[in-house]
């Protein structure tokens, strides 16, 4: 899939391969970080993955979402991932 | 670089359970505190990962917390022990009594900021436990700390370094995960509350999980005990949207899900859990279950470790696929006083129901990485030895559960956390405030990531440590993947030195963060796989395949981890018979001594 990713210095797109039918958008930016752009910001420090600290919400194609709980098909054509306020510290990471 | 100072008489570091408690309990004493966590108090840290409910004994929940219902057999005596027989005897038998003797007022504290805050948690007379889950349990300890307002709290700040003046702790050094600017704590005394370790790729922990306070404490001069010991339970590999959930143990109490599954390797080959009273545990015993789903269980997936490494199935095809969707929608009505309908936390229960029967009816899952006993070796006022000023609470410190823990992680940081502010409180009284020695040393040590432009990535360097580590430093383990594990961890050790990023912005920098947490992963593993390699027999979640046996003549002792330099030495810690005399069985195997001395079903 084609994920457009509003960082600080602009939008950039990544190809992600569909690693499971569905798979969460902290799935995608784990794999984006690990494997794409190391300079990647995006909330990943001390979070449960499971929904339960709500510390990880960005905007997925408009619509504010947890990273860690929203999924998104292995077959979507175009996603956006967007900051979820204006208050950026950096690229998808906004101030608390 | 400008450097914000932040000055109290003691300093917490962690954000969950044993912080915030150590941190009531320093204040209660008169002592100014500080709190510094990694994350947001009640919402970070391995608290708000609770699965289902934790106890205490059945007397102290009627006499102290207020539970008339509460099951009076189960008695303190013969919680404590449990504790003792659990530890497979190298736990510290002061702090087993401590736990039993300390927790009722602890949890009977923790209950009132529960009522206080709204939330619900529903008593189990039979096993004496209270249900929950880790929102409300979060959102008890944030009424906990509000409530203390005289508390100074800084979130998101991770804490890199104890500061030390002559070898006595007198602060902290930490940086703002969003800005990047570093912070010194200066304080009289200095708790750690930060939680254990976890070097495996399959976890259900928090993410950072990275042993932070032991690294901190080894490098300002402390001990580490009992680091080959790893708790692990069933938790979901695939599908990948629910991966790390800590379901499958759920899923495996008949009285939470009724569907028995049969336990397979991927090629269908059953694994065997043998139905022999010997084997059966009481209701107060549950926990002993965890340890022998990775014993039997893992024998079976340790023929196969080579092929298909930590993972296997839980198999429903003996049901109808009506019954499996039925199964969970129980399951989620049981859980709807803490989730949101139909959900176990993120997990949509019938998009996992029918998940599971379009894979054949099969689960995939994976023994994940749920808890560390060992940690920083404290004394009975939870002092770490070897440091002056510096103490732990909580799942960082070991002694408690020695090599398995049956009790509660959290009522262990309840009571922990009362006694180290107590005990850090009453240091700083007399403690004069002093100027760290080694601040511009490890200020260093912190930065040096950002400045290089070439090195080895904290990425690569974090998947190199867990893939050596879900190698051969697993649930199941022999000599020879011991033996590698330990040579690549040293090698990998070695290059951590020279790390460089590749972004230099302090601004929530995630590489800087994991450059830190990779060095206390590091060696925390390192004194880890050292004991396992050492430790020539099996004892309590310590399996070796080569070494079945419980040996208590050979092994009965603790091996202790400190650094000279940068090089990690060992010694040998017996346990002493403080309370209860010590057996020198030699047991031929973990279940059957589990058996004879947790279960006394012999």
């Amino acid at each position: 899939m084609n994920v457009r990713i509003k960082k600080s210095d602009g939008l950039k797109e990544y190809q992600v391969p569909a690693l499971s039918p569905s798979m969460t958008v902290m799935d995608i930016l784990d794999y984006v970080y690990a494997n794409l752009d190391r300079s990647l910001a995006y909330y990943r420090h001390s979070a449960c993955n499971q929904g339960i600290c709500a510390r990880c919400a960005v905007k997925l194609d408009g619509k504010t979402v947890l990273a860690c709980a929203a999924q998104v098909p292995g077959d979507a054509g175009t996603i956006v991932i967007e900051p979820v306020s204006d208050k950026v510290v950096r690229d998808l990471v906004v101030a608390s | 670089m400008t450097m914000h100072t932040v000055t109290s008489d003691v300093l917490v570091i962690g954000g969950a359970g044993a912080a915030v408690m150590a941190a009531v309990s320093a204040l209660r004493q008169g002592a100014s505190v500080t709190l510094a966590s990694k994350g947001r108090v009640g919402r970070s840290g391995n608290t708000i990962m609770v699965g289902g409910s934790f106890g205490i004994d059945g007397e102290s929940a009627r006499e102290v917390c207020g539970e008339p219902e509460a099951n009076q057999e189960y008695t303190r005596e013969k919680l404590f022990h449990k504790l003792v027989t659990s530890a497979f005897q190298i736990g510290d038998q002061r702090m087993e009594r401590h736990f039993v003797d300390a927790a009722p007022a602890a949890v009977a504290e923790l209950l009132g900021w529960v009522k206080d805050a709204g939330q619900v948690f529903k008593f189990m007379p039979k096993a004496s436990r209270w249900r929950t889950s880790g929102r409300p349990f979060g959102a008890a300890l944030r009424h906990g700390l509000k409530t203390h307002s005289a508390i100074n709290v800084c979130e998101d700040v991770m804490v890199t370094d104890v500061l030390t003046s002559g070898g006595t702790a007198c602060g902290a050094l930490g940086f703002d995960v969003y800005s990047g600017e570093l912070t010194r704590f200066k304080a009289k005394s200095v708790i750690l509350a930060t939680g254990g370790y976890q070097p495996f790729s399959l976890q259900n922990s928090i993410s950072d999980m990275t042993g932070d306070g032991i690294a901190m404490a080894l490098r300002a001069g402390g001990s580490a005990v009992d680091m080959e010991f790893l708790l692990f339970i069933g938790t979901i590999l695939e599908p990948l949207y629910a991966k790390g959930s800590l379901l499958p143990y759920l899923l495996s109490i008949p009285a939470m899900f009724a569907p028995r599954p049969k336990v397979t390797d991927l090629d269908g080959v059953e694994l065997e859990f043998p139905d022999d009273p010997r084997y059966r545990v009481k209701p107060a015993d549950t926990k002993v279950n965890k340890l022998f789903m990775t014993y039997f269980y893992g024998k079976g997936i340790w023929k196969k470790w080579e092929k298909y490494g930590n993972a296997f199935y839980y198999d429903y095809s003996a049901y109808g696929d009506e019954e499996i969707r039925q199964a969970f929608r129980t399951f989620a009505d049981s859980q709807k006083t803490w989730h949101r309908k139909g959900h176990y936390h993120r997990i949509d229960l019938d998009q996992l129901a029918g998940d599971i029967i379009s894979n054949g009816k099969r689960l995939k899952v994976g023994f994940g990485n749920e808890y560390s006993m060992g940690g920083v070796l404290v004394g009975p006022d939870f002092a770490a030895h070897g440091v002056p000023g510096l103490y732990a609470a909580g799942e960082v410190t070991g002694g408690l559960f020695g090599a398995f823990r049956s009790g509660d992680g959290l009522t262990e940081m309840l009571a922990h956390g009362a006694t180290a502010g107590e005990s850090a409180a009453a240091f700083a009284k007399d403690a004069a405030s002093r100027d760290a020695d080694d601040l511009e040393a490890k200020a260093a040590w912190l930065e040096a990531p950002l400045t290089r432009t070439a090195g080895l990535s904290p990425v690569d360097a974090l998947a190199r440590l867990y893939a050596l580590c879900d190698k051969g430093f697993n649930y199941y383990r022999s000599g020879r993947e011991l033996a590698q594990a330990y040579a690549d961890i040293g090698a990998l050790r070695a290059e951590l030195g020279g790390m460089a990023l590749s972004c230099p912005s302090r601004k929530y920098n995630l590489e800087w963060m994991q450059s830190v947490m990779v060095k206390n992963l590091a060696l925390c593993a390192e004194s880890g796989i050292y004991a396992a390699l050492e430790r020539k027999e099996s004892r309590g979640t310590h399996l070796r395949d080569d070494y079945p046996e419980v040996n208590n003549k050979d092994f009965l002792f603790s091996y202790a981890a400190s650094l000279d330099g940068d090089v990690l030495c060992y010694a040998e810690r017996a346990p002493q018979e403080t309370f209860l005399p010590l057996d020198r069985t030699v047991y031929p195997n973990i279940a059957d001594c589990i058996a004879q001395t947790i279960l006394e079903n012999a």
